[in-house]
């Protein structure tokens, strides 16, 4: 925005570039929602449905890293607990979808408050280390727990889940269930972040020191944020664990971790769509570099630090600078 | 004028800090009169930082308390001071640079409001309207929609006072609010914290001596952990021992 320009109007056009964009984000999701009508190999579609579950995850470490600058190695923690509870659930109990997501968000929403308490009182380098090291814990004990976790042999099993009486019996239908979760997701989140508590959480990035002077409860928030992201996780966990019908403590292990942070640094920290946007290029460019690449990590890499490197705000940085040539009058914060 | 014996605001008794060995703060009293621009003074490393900090709940004190208006508040944590009144600002400019100027005083205002925590955005206007009465009091208004860390160096400063004046103080605690400030941008922080001082009392930590001299109401100068003196500007300025430690190395001239 200008200097100087007038306020009302200033304000309008903020809210209205965000209506735009959710209102793109919907066309989006419909067009992708048409895929599985329109020929599209089911093979791609499972990898979109994958890429809809990472994204959701992504998303939500973008809450805590990108938005409140709480860098965490320990991201599989929410993800992987929400897959174990809700598979167990599903197999010993009942395939309805949404009851294992209430009793996958109950497990991850307990623990996420208590050892988010604790945590949380850390930042910086010690927060990352010590969300690594739980999220390690973690791992641990799904191997070990056999008698509940199956170990290493993984939990098997999951029944095909139930949306209300009907059973998701294919892909197609999965994948439209896990669209539709996504939107909900990356709406919700856009929110979150628009309303006053973002603007909270930018300021305790930004400076927490300062936040805390003028009387944000800085523990308080990201207590809060660190709930609401293993949550956020759960849900994709969920996803996960009926899309593969189990889970293993893999699910749990410092890789994951590295993973879901790769994803949302190659498409953009603190943009919410930038981590969507990484976590489909990451599903699409693992697929097509294992058929190339004996170690495809490897060559990802190079892909990785070149956008990086180019692109220091990750895919999402391409694309809103590409938004600033068509706008230039768009504001100064990028997307 | 401000009344001479007015009640104290914000009251420290014998406030001790020490880190490790060193006794940063040892014993100090001071008394922040209703409506009252209170000085602390003294050479680099007396301890006025970290005075400040005892106060305003960013270091535990040792030793001593703090009562805000009657009320004791020794050892609370940030927040909870800012809520009950006493605010802060940073001797080298914290603003939130990645924000715009309305944006960084809105927070101070949500903040005042109880919404920090609002996770829907009813009512923003309320919030960015309030922030703009403030800086057009402050005659920010210009920069608004600037992005913070754009800002000149001492218009940054006047955004740091902004923000706190957004979360309408009853003390405010300004530390070092001329830093690194040309003497005409010194001028309007001055006759800024005279207007200050119509709602809200001032606890100031400055070295520009003629702006102390000018604006306190009261001046507590301190040494080496302890305070010296303390009194009307006229009575701190006459007195021999605040002279040898501290003015006529600095700038007796100015007296």
């Amino acid at each position: 925005m200008t200097i100087g320009e007038d306020r009302a109007a200033a304000m309008q056009a903020e809210a209205r570039e965000r209506r735009i964009t959710s209102l793109l984000i919907v066309v989006g999701a419909a067009l992708m929602a048409l895929l599985p009508f329109v020929g599209v190999a089911p093979f791609t579609i499972t990898l979109l449905t994958e890429a809809m579950i990472f994204a959701i995850w992504a998303m939500s470490l973008d809450l805590m890293t990108g938005y409140t600058g709480m860098l965490t190695f320990g991201h599989a923690a929410g993800f992987g607990l929400g897959a174990y509870a809700a598979g167990y659930f599903a197999r010993e109990v009942t395939g309805d979808f949404l009851a294992s997501l209430i009793v996958s968000e109950l497990v991850v929403l307990s623990l996420a408050l208590a050892v988010g308490f604790v945590v949380t009182r850390l930042s910086g380098a010690a927060f990352a280390i010590v969300s690594l090291c739980v999220a390690q814990v973690l791992f641990q004990v799904a191997v070990a727990w056999r008698s509940v976790t199956e170990g290493m042999d993984g939990l098997v099993g999951v029944p095909l889940p139930k949306l209300l009486g009907v059973t998701i019996h294919n892909g197609s239908q999965f994948y439209l269930l896990t669209l539709l979760v996504a939107l909900i997701v990356c709406l919700g989140l856009r929110a979150l972040v628009a309303s006053p508590f973002g603007r909270t959480l930018t300021a305790i990035r930004t400076n927490a020191a300062r936040a805390a002077a003028i009387g944000i409860n800085v523990p308080l928030h990201k207590w809060l944020v660190f709930v609401i992201s293993w949550a956020v996780a759960g849900i994709g966990g969920t996803l996960m664990v009926f899309m593969k019908a189990g889970t293993t403590p893999m699910s749990l292990y410092w890789i994951e971790s590295g993973n879901v942070l790769i994803m949302a640094i190659f498409g953009g920290l603190g943009t919410l769509l930038g981590p969507l946007i990484g976590a489909v290029a990451f599903v699409f460019l693992r697929d097509a570099l294992t058929t190339g690449f004996a170690v495809w990590q490897l060559a990802f890499g190079v892909v990785f630090v070149i956008v990086v490197l180019l692109f220091p705000s990750g895919l999402a940085g391409i694309f809103s600078r590409l938004w600033m040539v068509v706008r230039p009058a768009s504001p100064a914060r990028d997307l | 004028m401000p009344r001479p014996y007015a009640h104290p605001l914000l009251v420290v008794r014998d406030l001790c800090k020490n880190f490790g060995a060193l006794l940063a703060v040892d014993g100090v009293n001071l008394e922040v009169r209703d409506g009252h621009v209170h000085s602390l003074i003294g050479p680099n490393g007396a301890g006025k930082t970290t005075v400040f900090n005892c106060i305003s709940g960013f270091l535990h004190p040792t030793g001593g308390r703090v009562l805000l208006n009657g009320r004791e508040v020794t050892g609370w944590p940030p927040h909870c001071l800012v809520a009950a009144g006493l605010v802060r600002t940073f001797q080298i400019t914290q603003v939130f640079g990645d924000l715009t100027v309305m944006e960084n005083v809105a927070l101070g205002v949500r903040s005042r409001l109880g919404r920090n925590l609002a996770m829907w955005s009813r009512a923003e206007g309320e919030a960015r309207d309030r922030a703009h009465e403030v800086l057009d009091r402050l005659g920010l208004a210009e920069q608004a929609h600037a992005n913070a860390e754009h800002l000149a160096h001492g218009d940054k400063r006047i955004l740091e006072i902004a923000i706190a004046m957004a979360l309408e103080p009853r003390v405010l605690l300004l530390d070092e609010p001329t830093a690194g400030m040309s003497p005409g941008e010194t001028e309007r922080i001055a006759a800024l914290i005279r207007r200050i001082a119509s709602q809200a009392s001032v606890l100031l930590v400055e070295h520009d001596m003629e702006i102390v001299l000018g604006i306190s109401d009261e001046i507590t100068v301190m040494t080496q952990g302890r305070v010296i003196a303390s009194g009307t500007p006229e009575a701190v300025s006459r007195d021999p021992l605040v002279r040898d430690a501290y003015l006529g190395a600095v700038d007796a001239g100015a007296l």
